[in-house]
């Protein structure tokens, strides 16, 4: 009770000193601009912001970190909607449903409903991680390397919910995702993969470059291979009040955004898994699950709830493992551990007791910058969406400049720009064969997680698999994974003879 | 006309990505593997995830073929007005890739700023169709960006990007 009372006193804090607040405004806006910028991602606006708070207070960094961090998770949103780039790499499945809904000239509902379900998606996150923080801490703390192995065979399962009708491309586009995941010093040996002799790519392909170019280079490819620009006209999105979404109507969505907000912060919470692989696997869930599922990727507002609403989720979920087991649950969490690492401030179950105040503040900075992005990013729509529907061959050039930094900042190695032009260019062959960039993208996140838990626990146990089938959490997940699936098999089949009875598939943006 | 297309890419696809996976699998012999006792070694994933490329592919390919043989054979030829926009396409790709290839390469040694100028110019003239382009504009647009990026980044964030041969100039401003 007395840690509430820390926690309702820290936000009167916030809110009632102006350099805090003032912060915050500055620091969300600056994120929401970065997180809408391709090529920069959420990593890369800590990274970028990380620098000037050295010489601020714990408080105050924190201040500054959490609002840029809460900023950039929303802002990745506009981009994938307006540009059908995702400004974040979470923001992928966004695009599925927000360009297609863009191009019917809906653009600005899909970006005010992405704003006002990022912020629900967050808030329920932030009261999950003040409430539920000692249990789930509890619970995950007991996951060894097989329970971790069974949660990403899980949820490579979910690429079966993405790849369409065609499960062969599905697959190997999973599997090439997976095959670039290799590249690099292998993080249980320390052997050199797949570097054919140049020790820059000794550190791996780095998901800012691949990702950035996998998304960006293909739209432009796109406009320089047709001779008139068609997207021109119909992006220019019409008007709309509030947030484009009625409250009965978006109320009506409500288990699809308790389902995606829990996914979102239960992906959060397991360290590894960021918030790309929620936001994939709350809308291969959500897609099976919705009554209008078979619409997602036509241009659905459900389909953007499940996307946005997990990706936000993610930020609380992630700062659980990082605060109670010093364990960051992403990446963005160990940037944001680093800092308080930098302060002199050691996380993990002993920040309970020796912080108290300063993580009861960091969990109000949290809920007052959600409030803010929801105010400040409204405000600033109509302006982004006017400088979005700008000619786009002339913005896609812009954000290919943009998309370079990108790729170079994040390690300065120039060869992450050849790994950006090169991933780029892989990724308009793939799409033009007809393979979808979802399970790409999954399998090059899943791929480190399944690999590194699976060889550790068969060294664990000297190559010995049966504690995972004794496990009985692994073995939820295999058997979760295993019904998936055979259903998703059966599903397709029947879906297969249903086309050939003369029904066709609608066609969409995944 | 779409049913070839997609047999056509199926094939190539099919191809393309089992001559991957040979590669792929050929290469785990090259790494320096350090064998241990109940160690699984670097190479078991990548071999395995080789082989099943090797068999999606495979399946990819022969789904391909047998589409092929679905369809007639004066159905397989594409019209030459097809096959002119899809070539002037390609050779529109093709410039984009060496343009942007080429600046990935000089980006450390020129420097941002003088590398993304002719970069961005190039690639406004080729992403533009003729009778549309605004040259005046590319060019200013190609000079202001790199440099309001370039300093941006520098005061806003601290953040050197490759300044390359104009390394004097900049540490003197």
């Amino acid at each position: 009770m007395e840690n509430y009372l820390v926690f309702l006193r820290s936000i009167v804090e916030l809110l009632i000193t102006p350099r805090f607040l003032l912060l915050m405004a500055i620091f969300v806006v600056i994120g929401i601009l970065l997180g809408a910028l391709p090529g920069i991602s959420v990593n890369m606006s800590l990274i970028l912001a990380l620098p000037l708070t050295y010489g601020m207070d714990t408080r105050t960094a924190m201040v500054v970190l959490l609002a840029c961090y809460n900023g950039a998770q929303t802002g990745g949103l506009i981009s994938a909607i307006m540009l059908n780039i995702p400004g974040t790499s979470s923001a992928m499945t966004t695009t599925f449903d927000g360009h297609p809904m863009a191009l019917k000239g809906e653009g600005g509902r899909a970006l005010g409903v992405g704003i006002l379900t990022s912020v629900v998606g967050g808030t329920i996150s932030f009261l999950l991680l003040i409430f539920l923080t000692p249990v789930i801490a509890k619970f995950a703390i007991n996951f060894g390397p097989w329970e971790y192995f069974a949660i990403g065979i899980f949820s490579l399962t979910m690429i079966t919910a993405v790849v369409g009708d065609d499960m062969a491309k599905g697959f190997l586009a999973a599997l090439i995702g997976m095959a670039l995941a290799m590249t690099g010093t292998d993080s249980v040996t320390n052997v050199i993969r797949f570097n054919f002799g140049n020790h820059a790519l000794d550190g791996g392909v780095t998901t800012t470059a691949l990702m950035s170019g996998f998304f960006a280079i293909p739209e432009l490819l796109k406009l320089v291979m047709k001779d008139k620009d068609e997207t021109l006209e119909v992006l220019k999105a019409k008007k709309f009040k509030g947030y484009g979404i009625s409250f009965k109507e978006y109320l009506s969505q409500w288990k699809n955004i308790l389902r995606s907000a829990f996914l979102g912060a239960y992906t959060g919470v397991l360290p590894g898994i960021g918030s790309s692989a929620a936001s994939v696997l709350s809308y291969s869930i959500g897609k099976k699950r919705n009554k209008d599922g078979h619409l997602w990727g036509t241009g659905c507002v459900s389909g953007i709830i499940a996307s946005e609403t997990a990706n936000n989720a993610c930020i609380g979920g992630a700062l659980i493992p990082m605060l109670a087991l010093g364990v960051p649950g992403s990446t963005s969490a160990g940037i944001l551990m680093s800092s308080l690492n930098l302060h002199g401030i050691t996380t993990g179950p002993l920040v309970f007791q020796k912080e108290v105040n300063l993580v009861y503040m960091m969990f109000a900075v949290c809920f007052v910058a959600n409030f803010l992005v929801l105010i400040l990013e409204r405000l600033m729509l109509n302006g982004f969406i006017k400088v979005l529907t700008l000619p786009r061959r002339i913005i896609m050039v812009e954000v290919m400049a943009m998309c370079f930094i990108g790729a170079y900042s994040s390690r300065s190695n120039p060869t992450d720009l050849i790994i950006f032009v090169v991933g780029g260019f892989l990724g308009y062959f793939l799409q033009k064969a007809g393979v979808k960039r979802a399970p790409i993208v999954l399998g090059y996140i899943l791929c480190d997680i399944v690999e590194k838990n699976f060889r550790r626990g068969m060294s664990m146990t000297q190559m010995n698999m049966t504690p995972m089938f004794t496990s009985p959490i692994a073995m939820a997940f295999l058997l979760v994974a295993a019904f998936v699936m055979v259903r998703t098999v059966i599903q397709n089949i029947k879906a297969k003879k249903t086309r050939k009875a003369g029904e066709e598939e609608p066609e969409t943006n995944i | 006309m779409k049913d070839l297309k997609k047999a056509k890419a199926n094939i190539m696809l099919g191809a393309g990505t089992l001559l991957f996976a040979v590669g792929y699998f050929l290469e785990t012999y090259n790494f320096k593997i350090v064998y241990a006792k109940n160690v699984i070694d670097a190479a078991f994933m990548p071999r395995i995830i080789a082989v099943l490329i090797a068999v999606c592919a495979a399946w990819v390919l022969v789904k391909g073929i047998r589409e092929l043989h679905a369809i007639p054979k004066e159905q397989r030829k594409a019209s030459s007005e097809e096959k002119q926009v899809s070539r002037r396409g390609f050779v529109r790709c093709v410039i984009c890739f060496l343009i942007m290839l080429a600046t990935a390469i000089c980006m450390k040694p020129l420097g941002f700023i003088l590398t993304m100028i002719p970069a961005m110019f190039g690639l406004f003239m080729v992403a533009s169709v003729k009778g549309e382009r605004k040259i005046g504009l590319y060019i200013l647009l190609s000079i202001v960006t790199p440099l309001v990026l370039f300093f941006g980044f520098y005061y806003g964030f601290q953040t050197l990007l490759p300044p390359g041969v104009l390394k004097p100039l900049l540490t003197y401003l």
